[in-house]
């Protein structure tokens, strides 16, 4: 693996973001309309229930649901600006230049990993800065615990990445709207906003297989607690350990097949 | 000693052969024409000497190594240009350039961004996105790129496919100079037979993926005896054509001239016969075969 082509495609894709309003969009705007609408959402049940019990009662809901927002757009950034990078080769016909240079698959999955992380950390951190100045919500209470939570989500984000652009690389641009919606379709199944025992029954065993569950799960039972349940963290890793290692193989086992079809197929 | 090697060559698509074991050299310092009609396989062939489609047999050498063993090192020293490939729109050239040149083990970028910028003339276009470039400021940032890793070994596909005569021009003189200067050995492929004749020091026709020739474009050429012969008639037009039709030779009037096809050693018989006919003529130009003749005859043969 050579740095200088990793930063190559890092370089690619921040240049294309400069130049992008619709990038800025993605990474600015949706999640400030989100924060927006879910902390007002929240505030206003939180009052509701507070003017009811006849108690001021605590801020759980607010912290609870903006928080999650904050957390969700790690892995949703990751998982979508991977494919969403690999599309943007294909549509402006520059796929033959990457891959008809010495750079290697590994170094692309690298590179647009780190590109990712670094949109969703520019995201998350606005997002994050919006809700303490609004909400009085400031997930730096998470403490340590931030660390374990952010390295789950961002494993989180890149198998969905590798998946879908395994999936883009073997059946072209066909299915090119599970870039943006595939995180989307994990979210009901990931108890992000709500617990696991909330869902239905049916739903629940298809939420105990994703590492996303049990990442929002320990989230709450840190602001509920203020401790951390290891055991969650432990199953999440593991997941998503073993989700990576399904994604990537499937990812070099569709890259194969898209060398045999022809990669400039993929661009007409 | 040869840069590259193709042994046997094979893809398959589905049901469809698109090259069909094909084998064939290119020597440091030459240039070779990949000719053929449409779907002729030579695209494919292309893709495959750049390792972004694998051969489904056959094997790729470059400077004696072996494309897919030891893809990272020849890739690293070979470069391409192609009219089935663009440049991401919104970046400006600067930027393109400076992305294009981490992807390849270049020793100082910036002294040979520079070098490459002076050389194709970029420098006021550096500011510029792709998206607002012209079709012959594309195809000089195209080049540029193919350049910029200083490659023994460039693959060309189309380079002057929709340009303007002048570019296309500017494009052939480029390609010969920089072969001379620097030895360079390039592969391209083309549709414009005028320019594989100007650039090319030996072809390899192509049709459903075989190697049907293997020459110089002027052995080629010389393989079909046809000449053309264009007259300017001033007397007896009538009597030419009739005569024309009895002896059935191919006749066309294109202008003020009337072309007659014919094999070359016919030439002097006709000229006495026509001159006997009382047909006078102000002006005569006999045009020997080129390979535009040697395509045409040779895609007609093959498609009878």
């Amino acid at each position: 693996m050579k740095a200088h082509r990793i930063y190559a495609l890092i370089l690619r894709h921040l240049y294309n973001f400069k130049h992008s309003f619709d990038k800025y969009t993605e990474i600015f705007l949706f999640p400030i309309i989100d924060v927006l609408l879910w902390g007002m959402t929240s505030l206003y049940f939180q009052k509701t229930l507070a003017a009811q019990s006849g108690t001021p009662g605590a801020n759980y809901f607010v912290i609870a649901i903006v928080s999650a927002i904050i957390f969700w757009l790690i892995t949703l950034r990751i998982s979508s600006d991977v494919p969403f990078g690999l599309l943007d080769d294909i549509w402006s016909r520059n796929l033959i230049n990457i891959f008809g240079s010495p750079l290697t698959l590994s170094e692309w999955i690298v590179a647009s990993v780190i590109v990712g992380f670094i949109k969703a950390f520019l995201s998350a951190s606005l997002v994050a800065l919006l809700a303490f100045f609004l909400y009085s919500v400031n997930i730096l209470t998470f403490g340590y615990y931030l660390a374990p939570f952010v390295f789950l989500l961002v494993l989180a984000g890149t198998w969905i990445a590798l998946l879908i652009s395994g999936l883009i690389m073997r059946y072209g641009q066909r299915i090119q709207a599970l870039a943006w919606s595939f995180g989307m379709i994990l979210l009901p199944f990931s108890a992000i906003y709500y617990p696991v025992s909330i869902l239905p029954q049916w739903a629940q065993y298809i939420a105990r297989v994703l590492p996303t569950t049990y990442i929002f799960e320990s989230g709450r039972y840190v602001l509920t607690t203020g401790t951390m349940k290891w055991s969650l963290f432990w199953i999440g890793l593991g997941l998503n350990c073993f989700y990576i290692s399904l994604a990537g193989l499937y990812l070099y086992h569709a890259f194969r097949i898209r060398l045999r079809k022809g990669i400039l197929r993929m661009q007409l | 000693m040869n840069i590259v090697e193709v042994v046997n060559l094979t893809k398959v698509f589905e049901n469809l052969v698109a090259v069909d074991h094909i084998s064939f050299s290119l020597k440091k310092g030459e240039i070779l024409g990949l000719l053929g009609p449409n779907g002729a396989g030579k695209t494919t062939t292309l893709q495959m000497l750049l390792g972004v489609l694998e051969p489904t047999a056959g094997e790729i050498f470059f400077f004696e190594k072996n494309l897919t063993a030891e893809r990272e090192y020849i890739l690293n020293r070979i470069n391409f240009s192609s009219t089935y490939m663009n440049l991401p729109w919104v970046l400006t050239v600067r930027e393109n350039l400076r992305v294009l040149s981490y992807l390849y083990a270049i020793e100082n970028r910036k002294k040979r961004i520079d070098e490459i910028v002076e050389l194709f003339g970029l420098n006021e276009l550096l500011p510029q996105s792709i998206d607002t470039l012209s079709a012959g400021q594309m195809t000089r940032l195209n080049l540029a790129k193919a350049f910029l890793n200083s490659p023994e070994v460039l693959l060309l596909d189309e380079p002057t496919a929709s340009l303007d005569p002048d570019v296309a021009h500017y494009v052939r003189s480029f390609i010969t100079e920089q072969r001379k200067k620097l030895d360079i050995s390039i592969i391209m492929t083309s549709h414009n037979m005028a320019e594989v004749e100007e650039v090319c020091d030996r072809v390899i026709f192509i049709n459903r993926g075989k190697i049907i020739a293997d020459d110089t474009p002027q052995n080629l050429a010389k393989t079909i005896q046809i000449s053309h012969i264009q007259l300017l008639v001033s007397k007896n037009i009538r009597k030419l054509r009739r005569f024309c039709k009895e002896k059935k030779l191919q006749m066309r009037s294109d202008g003020r001239f009337i072309i007659i096809d014919i094999n070359e050693k016919q030439i002097a018989r006709l000229l006495s016969d026509i001159t006997a006919l009382g047909i006078q003529y102000d002006e005569i130009s006999i045009d020997q075969p080129s390979l535009e003749d040697y395509f045409i005859s040779t895609v007609n043969r093959i498609t009878r």
